[in-house]
């Protein structure tokens, strides 16, 4: 039995893993959404004892297949406006490089480097082996780092910004 | 994990040293390795930067109050799964017992039969003591008393 305690310690966690996996400008609603979804639904399943399983991981494992279905079917429609040039929109900035990344490198590189699983934890959570998690990372960095590079460098010229509505 | 400077780390190694899960020998090490070749330091430090752009960017949400609807949530969907759950077996009365109602019935009639008695011997005991030619509110309850237990018979 879950103890309401130990869902409630790990909600401020499932939330950022959420947001970041539904990275696009209705991440707050979306990732609250999918997080939701995933409570009612480890709260549903059996979970392994938590000396075997993290609880926090196995809820992750819920939260990926909710946020993929949510990401799959989101409206097209939404997309994001043009950067505030005033406000600072770190998050934003980051949000548009990982929604450029494909499902799989998102999920590992987010489960990975911003939940902190170890790598047996992500590979386990994300059905992958330690050379798939390895290579997808890698894939990953590569290009979030590139995407974040051309948000920064077409931040600091506004004449580049492409606006998607 | 092993090699030294000049050896090419493996890709396992230069993630752990970006997610800082080297120990700090093999973290000089790799650092080492990095240094001797300008474009891969390159891709390092991107690597490096994304990650700390990425913490930076959604690391505040630790300290944000969840929505009320989300944690309410968790306690309703919490307190449904207690009630969905086969509780402590209540002492289920065995398929055989047929007669657990009998007796149920029985120790209500029992009851009523009991108060009806008190009832009764209430009414006898007012007419008794009040006298007849002084009517006051005594008598007027025993007459009430009277009328119930007239209405219980009746039942009966």
């Amino acid at each position: 039995m879950i103890a309401r305690e130990d869902i409630d310690r790990i909600v401020p966690a499932l939330r950022r893993t959420a947001q970041a996996l539904c990275a696009g400008p209705d991440a707050v609603a979306l990732g609250d959404e999918i997080c939701r979804d995933a409570i009612r639904r480890t709260l549903r399943s059996q979970p392994p004892p938590p000396e075997q399983v993290r609880l926090e991981v196995w809820v992750t494992v819920i939260l990926v297949d909710s946020a993929r279905e949510a990401v799959t079917r989101r409206p097209s429609q939404v997309a994001f406006a043009a950067p505030d040039p005033a406000a600072d929109g770190l998050r934003e900035r980051v949000s548009m490089a990982l929604a450029a990344l494909t499902h799989e490198e998102r999920e590992a590189l987010v489960v990975v480097s911003l939940a902190r699983f170890s790598y047996i934890e992500a590979a386990a959570a994300l059905g992958l082996n330690m050379a798939q998690l390895m290579q997808t990372l890698t894939h990953a960095r590569d290009r979030f780092a590139a995407a974040l590079g051309q948000r920064g460098r077409a931040r600091r010229d506004p004449s580049h910004l492409r606006v998607v509505k | 994990m092993s090699g030294s400077a000049s050896e090419r780390p493996s890709e396992r190694d230069l993630h752990a040293m970006i997610d800082e899960r080297l120990d700090r020998r093999r973290a000089r090490e790799l650092q080492d390795w990095l240094a001797g070749e300008a474009l891969r330091d390159e891709r390092f430090g991107a690597w490096k930067r994304g990650l700390d752009a990425m913490r930076a960017a959604y690391d505040p949400i630790l300290e944000e109050t969840p929505p009320l609807y989300l944690s309410l949530a968790a306690r309703a969907s919490v307190a449904q799964a207690e009630r969905a759950t086969p509780s402590p077996p209540a002492p289920a009365p065995p398929q055989g017992d047929r007669g657990g109602a009998a007796r149920e019935a029985l120790i209500a009639l029992g009851s009523f039969l009991i108060g009806a008695a008190a009832a009764l011997a209430l009414t006898s005991a007012a007419k008794h003591f009040v006298d007849p030619a002084h009517p006051s509110i005594f008598k007027a309850g025993a007459d009430t008393l009277a009328s119930i237990w007239r209405l219980i018979a009746s039942v009966f």
